[in-house]
């Protein structure tokens, strides 16, 4: 733990492409020590000195080929101050802990909205190498902000478009005929909430992200506590910091109701 | 135990517990690591909120360190990796801060600490004897409104501290009489004074920081100075923070008369720039302008007594 073990390096953009509502960009960087896993977020230093903090983004994909480096893939809302294939880009990551995977192959249900479907539709990818049957429930008001669906469909058995209000409803009727035994929330605080209180009520398990990301006032570097969230139960009276310990945790340790 | 000052720290509430710090980079390299706000938890307290504005960041309080766990956890935790320690410690009322420095005292590993800085930008609760069922505490202002009651803060923590032992005290923008805080403060005891820029912003407890608060920093490391130069202070090293975000802006601070700096929401934006300063500012010769490079000049024979 006490071996420095995040440093800042530089990449190079290959491609900034437009999906949807959003923009994919590829950066490549040296080697990364190990594999990277859907979960984990980028740190990139910001687009101008007017801006003091740096930009989290949630990695949406990882390729390491021996020789050539590694490929990050990113997923982010469209903004003028991203950079152009050929430029230079410093990031820091992956950071934090991703979602983890069944050991054995379970139904499993990702919840997903915005920029985090990315991720979604790399953690869906990754549960049907594990064999896990995976449904997909993606929750936009525009349908511009269904991510890339096409591929979406390729890996998960089933993709439900709902958007906020109808989320909790779709999610009950989907849960009655697939019978998940786990529910991933990749997204906003507000979905963590949703499904936490879903998985609850379902009694299955339930991995969510912590950490708004792509949201002002986020340090990322688990140094400001302002995304600290209290512990329930009887952890209760005490905070975890999701940029250090999570970003994803088991959604019954949060207090939600106290957010 | 040497009370020279270090030459480059975090800035109160800006560093976590440290360990978060630790995934960045070599923590013993530095020539301190700053713990804190330390104080007495407090549930009810809120959440601390980022709101970032141009060139700056509006921060409310950072989340406390409960002493508790810095005696238990924290502090272990740094002694045992050989850390230099910096305990910032905020209070609302004297008793309070007397609480939270005898429990650090006769924490075993209170040989880590190296100093301690006491935050005077923090609000000032005023006690009473209780009465039926009527509130015993009112938040004020803050301390540095009032040099009487700042001379009193810091008297009573020099009281009970090691005599060798650093004492920094923090000042900042929200101060309306910096001279005379300064002077109350070093009048108390205080060895370094720590000289905020933080601008109050937005509503109470709230602070503008970062780079578009550099000038502000520079102003009042100034004013602080030419005091000095004028006898209406003793003769104390300054430390700089606010606005501090890359060398050339720490130089700046060193030019200006401040010996060392704090980094604030430089380091929330790239951790990595707190070994950087520290390289720069070590490889820079001492200012000649500053009158007691060591840090061990004792200002106008307050300890002969």
């Amino acid at each position: 733990m006490s071996a420095p073990s995040l440093r800042r390096r530089t990449g190079e953009v290959v491609a900034n492409r437009p999906v949807g509502a959003y923009r994919q960009l590829s950066v490549v960087v040296p080697t990364l020590p190990g594999r990277a896993r859907p979960g984990q977020f980028l740190l990139a230093a910001s687009a101008s000195p007017d801006e003091v903090l740096a930009r989290t983004w949630w990695l949406s994909g990882e390729q390491t080929e021996p020789g050539f480096g590694s490929t990050l893939e990113v997923v982010v809302a469209d903004d003028v101050l991203l950079p152009g294939p050929g430029e230079q880009l410093a990031l820091t990551g992956p950071v934090g802990r991703g979602f983890g995977v069944p050991t054995s192959p379970v139904p499993a249900v990702v919840l997903t909205q915005g920029a985090a479907a990315g991720a979604a539709r790399w953690l869906a990818e990754r549960l049907q190498a594990a064999g896990c049957p995976v449904h997909l429930v993606s929750a936009a008001s525009d349908p511009e902000e269904h991510l890339d669906l096409v591929r979406v469909r390729r890996v998960a058995d089933g993709v439900l478009l709902t958007d906020r209000e109808g989320l909790a409803a779709s999610t009950r009727s989907l849960a009655q005929s697939v019978q998940p035994a786990v529910l991933y929330a990749v997204g906003p605080l507000w979905l963590s909430a949703q499904v936490a209180a879903l998985a609850g009520e379902l009694g299955v398990v339930s991995q969510v992200m912590t950490l708004e990301l792509g949201a002002p006032g986020i340090c990322g570097h688990g140094l400001c506590g302002a995304c600290d969230l209290p512990l329930a139960a009887d952890r209760a009276g005490s905070r975890v910091r999701p940029c250090l310990e999570g970003p994803v945790l088991r959604a019954d340790l949060v207090a939600w109701e106290a957010c | 135990m040497s009370a020279v000052l270090p030459r480059v720290t975090a800035a109160t509430g800006c560093a976590g517990s440290g360990r978060e710090l630790a995934r960045f980079g070599e923590l013993s390299a530095l020539d301190a690591v700053q713990l804190g706000p330390v104080g007495l938890s407090d549930p009810a307290a809120p959440r601390t909120r980022l709101i970032p504005s141009s060139s700056g960041l509006v921060h409310s309080p950072a989340p406390i360190l409960p002493v508790q766990q810095v005696i238990t956890d924290l502090l272990p935790w740094c002694a045992a990796r050989g850390l230099r320690v910096i305990c910032a410690v905020r209070a609302g009322t004297v008793g309070v801060l007397a609480d939270i420095l005898q429990q650090l005292r006769r924490a075993l590993d209170f040989t880590a600490v190296i100093g301690i800085e006491i935050d005077l930008a923090a609000v000032r609760q005023q006690t009473r004897p209780a009465i039926g069922t009527l509130p015993t505490s009112d938040s004020v202002s803050s301390w540095s409104a009032d040099p009487q009651a700042c001379l009193k803060l810091v008297a009573e923590a020099r009281e009970l501290l090691p005599r060798d032992l650093l004492l920094l005290a923090k000042l900042g923008g929200e101060c309306p009489d910096p001279v005379a805080t300064a002077r109350a403060a070093v009048g108390g005891g205080a060895r370094a004074l720590v000289l905020s820029g933080a601008v109050p912003a937005l509503g109470p407890g709230s602070y503008l920081v970062g780079p578009a608060v550099a000038p502000v920093t520079l102003g009042l490391v100034r004013a602080i100075r030419e005091a000095m130069a004028a006898g209406r202070i003793p003769q104390v090293p300054l430390v700089a923070v606010g606005g501090v975000h890359d060398a050339a802006s720490a130089l700046a601070a060193r030019r200006a008369g401040a010996r060392s700096v704090q980094v604030g929401s430089g380091l929330l934006g790239d951790p990595e720039l707190l070994w950087r300063l520290q390289q720069t500012l070590s490889t820079v010769t001492t200012d000649s302008a500053d009158p007691d490079p060591a840090g061990t000049h004792d200002p106008g024979g307050l300890d002969a007594h």
